[in-house]
């Protein structure tokens, strides 16, 4: 005999002072903002307020660009597509969700933010990524 | 200063479980509002929940004897800050009863909910009777709770 449930915890993710700037220039102005290293200069995404490649502080934040490289991808059987992304500007690549069937990508396929229409303050504000037009690498 | 975000997120703990060939046994019994226990061979402890081996002895336990829906209360508490419900995902109002109930034909005690308008009057040793639901699916919880009889 087996037996099956749901348990769903529901909480809240406090993003923090740079985290939180992150989302609001999603939602507000779809934008997408990285974080650059004072130290090694590298440009996270999304903006984190330290480096994590040095430890270094990162308190300025820069522009990044909604359009970049796929730099891997893999398929949930039941949930989607999804990649990591370097972003035009980005030294770091961006885990989201792949707008497409699993034909359409290969890695270093140019691919491009698409915004939701309702914006909440969510990483899920960017819906996902689109493959481009002639990107194909 | 940036406005502060906290973004709702929910974690999906969905579950499975197996439940072996004892309790599988004891919920199709529920079905038909029967109550077993499994008896062991070697010291008689009878144990409820069924459980396929025993604790003392390290006997396979094979024998099954029928218990009431009715017993006694060994031990109750009043839960204030509810944890979620497996079965349902959410959490029970609050506050409400829990009761270790050893019913009549077993020797150990069976975990339930326990419903009492007079909080105040449970003690250790009542009466407690089993509540049923009215459709029996052959589950656990086809034993709502248990209340205190007059």
């Amino acid at each position: 005999m087996n037996r099956s449930g749901p348990i769903r915890i529901p909480f809240r993710y406090a993003a923090g002072e740079t985290g939180s700037r992150f989302l609001v220039a999603l939602r507000d102005d779809q934008r997408i903002l990285g974080s650059r290293c004072t130290t090694c200069e590298r440009v996270q995404c999304p903006a984190s307020s330290f480096c994590p490649h040095c430890g270094g502080a990162t308190p300025e934040t820069v522009d990044v660009q909604p359009e970049g490289n796929l730099v891997s991808w893999t398929e949930i059987p039941g949930r989607g597509v999804y990649g990591l992304v370097r972003l035009e500007g980005a030294d770091t690549a961006l885990l989201h969700r792949l707008l497409g069937p699993s034909t359409t990508w290969a890695i270093g396929l140019r691919v491009r933010a698409r915004f939701a229409e309702e914006r909440t303050g969510s990483v899920c504000d960017i819906e996902g990524f689109e493959a481009m037009e002639g990107g194909r690498p | 200063m940036t406005e502060r975000l906290t973004v709702p997120l929910t974690m999906d703990l969905s579950w499975q479980y197996a439940s072996g060939a004892a309790m599988e046994r004891f919920c199709n019994g529920l079905q038909a509002r029967r109550i077993e226990a499994l008896r062991c061979g070697g010291c008689g402890r009878r144990y409820l929940p069924p459980r396929p081996m025993c604790g003392d002895c390290r006997l396979r336990l094979t024998q099954w004897v029928p218990v009431g829906d009715e017993g006694r209360l060994e031990a109750w508490t009043i839960v204030h800050l509810p944890i979620l419900d497996g079965r349902t995902g959410e959490t029970r109002p609050s506050p409400y009863g829990m009761g270790l109930i050893r019913l009549d034909g077993a020797d150990t005690t069976l975990n339930h909910f326990l419903v009492e308008s007079e909080p105040a009057r449970l003690r250790i040793g009542l009466r407690v009777k089993a509540v049923w639901r009215k459709e029996l699916l052959g589950a656990m919880d086809d034993i709502l709770h248990f209340e205190v009889l007059p």
